[in-house]
């Protein structure tokens, strides 16, 4: 339905404050959502990272910033290491990849990493997220 | 000595080939032979090395463990003679090393303008981490630099000397920088940046000699006559594939080293990948050689796989640049202008340095440019790769609203691999 809050709480979750008003209207460097919203007449989506294996963007990343987590398997990107070079941008085909202009960095969704569940699934009202393997 | 696997060269192909090997197979003997002094730094972030924004751990783009970790034997020497009749090369060093698979990733080497003057000898060049550390040595009692060529090893030097606090004049013969992959208004924004930030940009200007000035001073003599006096001078005109190993070898070459869609060469057991390879260019439908971090990344894969045994094809790749110089955010893929009757573009400007321009022929993206907001690049590029019809939605290319939303939902479920 396009409501958008998947966007508000994924940006709150990677937010220093984790206060909504903060982070949106105090925060600097503000803060972004890594899920992107769109809506286009009646069809509304929204779009992550898909963890995809043999991942494009970590093909493509020219300082190792951008991993597989041996574990998980998630892609997970470190953003020290980050030069902002937008290679992975360039190869994305969600186009997921978020640039953050102010820090210098792309940004993407790390399922929620640190608190172990994506905000996204959890809070979407319409059930319309879910979080699951991909069948092979 | 002889190993099952042996790498010739340290740089993007070769980790790939390696990661690719041991994914297959966990024991083989593998060597890598590189001629740096550093295997397995990131050859484009020498700008950023340059700059002093990263240090040398910041451009290694895998730690220094990986090749212990991944069972590599590193050989520091350089490979002199490659013998494919009796499967060994020879390192100059004078060791002998057999190998079963053989691959060449030895990359690109600078070209060096031929230039008169007696200060011709006297320019630096730019791909290497020594390249950089050279200029880098040079820099603390020095002020004016002169780069020659305006690609992109050109105009990422001038951000690095630039962010360094040196005086900077570029010198590019075309009539504007960065015009192989760039379209004019491109262009000729980022020369706007560029100058914004200090740089003299120069265009349409050859540098006819290069002429000593007294002490370490350079006077470099234009076309036009002009002249312009640095400390010192770097020639940045491009890079072409380090060929002579596989030629001497008796292995075909044409600009790069010819392979099949596995990265096989036409030598037995011998492979190549990277920027001395010709791989496919999917939107020209030949082989050629692409010096991109990408591609070699993506042929040494496959050039690992092959090796291992499996039946890999690369898909190919095409001219293919994401950029941020003078923090200035731009994407370009394939055809950045229309070249035949048969190409129209559609554009869309968002002020004054963010538009985007997408390049159609027969209702095919054959190219676009992306500047400013530059997020969807890899939608559009998926959409050219896949050669999917966009005749039926080109309207909204370059709508705000372009995304997953306004695909048929054949291609959106495509993409999104349901």
């Amino acid at each position: 339905m396009g409501c958008g809050l998947c966007e508000v709480y994924c940006l709150v979750a990677h937010s220093s404050s984790r206060d909504v008003v903060k982070a949106y209207l105090k925060e600097k460097p503000k803060p972004i959502s890594r899920i992107r919203r769109e809506v286009y007449r009646s069809l509304s989506f929204a779009v992550q990272c898909r963890h995809c294996e043999e991942a494009p963007c970590v093909e493509a990343c020219l300082t190792g910033a951008m991993n597989v987590d041996e574990k998980s398997g998630a892609v997970i990107h470190d953003p020290e290491r980050c030069v902002e070079c937008l290679t992975c941008v360039m190869v994305c085909p969600v186009g997921a990849i978020k640039v953050d202009r102010e820090l210098g960095v792309v940004a993407k969704c790390d399922l929620c990493a640190s608190s172990g569940s994506p905000v996204c699934v959890e809070k979407c009202p319409n059930q319309a997220l879910v979080y699951a393997e991909a069948p092979p | 000595m002889r190993f099952e696997h042996l790498i010739v060269g340290g740089s993007a192909g070769a980790v790939s080939a390696v990661e690719a090997i041991r994914s297959v197979d966990e024991d083989a003997s593998i060597a890598v032979v590189y001629d740096e002094e550093v295997p397995g730094y990131s050859r484009p972030l020498i700008s950023h090395f340059l700059a002093g924004e990263l240090s040398l751990d910041g451009i290694m783009f895998r730690s220094v463990d990986f090749w212990s970790r991944n069972k590599v034997r590193l050989i520091h020497d350089a490979v002199v003679e490659v013998d494919p009749d009796d499967r060994v090369v020879k390192l100059a060093g004078g060791e002998r090393l057999g190998y079963g698979r053989m691959l060449l990733a030895v990359g690109g080497e600078p070209i060096t303008p031929k230039l008169g003057g007696e200060g011709g000898g006297e320019l630096y060049t730019f791909t290497t981490l020594k390249d950089a550390e050279k200029i880098s040595s040079r820099l603390s009692d020095n002020h004016r630099v002169a780069v020659i060529g305006g690609g992109p090893i050109g105009v990422s030097l001038a951000e690095a000397l630039t962010k360094r606090g040196k005086k900077v004049t570029l010198i590019e013969l075309k009539p504007r920088v960065l015009s192989q992959v760039l379209d004019e208004r491109a262009s000729r924004i980022l020369e706007g940046e560029m100058t914004r930030a200090g740089v003299e940009v120069l265009t349409g200007r050859a540098v006819a000699a290069v002429h000593r000035n007294g002490g370490r001073t350079l006077s470099l003599e234009l076309d036009n006559g002009e002249k312009r006096l640095c400390d010192l001078a770097v020639a940045a005109i491009g890079v072409k594939p380090r060929v002579r190993l596989a030629e001497e070898a008796g292995i075909a070459v044409n600009r790069g080293i010819t392979v099949d869609d596995a990265m096989h060469t036409s030598a037995p057991e011998i492979y190549a990948c990277g920027d001395v390879a010709e791989v496919y260019d999917f939107a020209h439908g030949l082989h050629r050689p692409l010096a991109l971090w990408p591609v070699a990344r993506g042929s040494g894969k496959t050039a690992g796989y092959s090796m291992a045994g499996l039946d890999a094809r690369y898909e190919g790749a095409t001219a293919m640049n994401a950029m941020n110089y003078f923090n200035t955010p731009i994407i370009t893929v394939g055809s950045v202008n229309p070249e035949d009757p048969h190409m129209v573009s559609i554009r869309l400007d968002k002020g004054r340095s963010s538009y985007r321009r997408i390049v159609l022929k027969d209702g095919l993206i054959v190219g676009f440019t992306l500047m400013g907001e530059v997020e969807q690049a890899g939608l559009l590029l998926y959409l050219m790769r896949r050669r999917i019809n966009v005749g039926h939605f080109k309207g909204k290319l370059c709508s705000p609203q372009f995304g997953l939303t306004i695909l048929p939902q054949r291609v959106r479920r495509e993409v999104l691999g349901k």
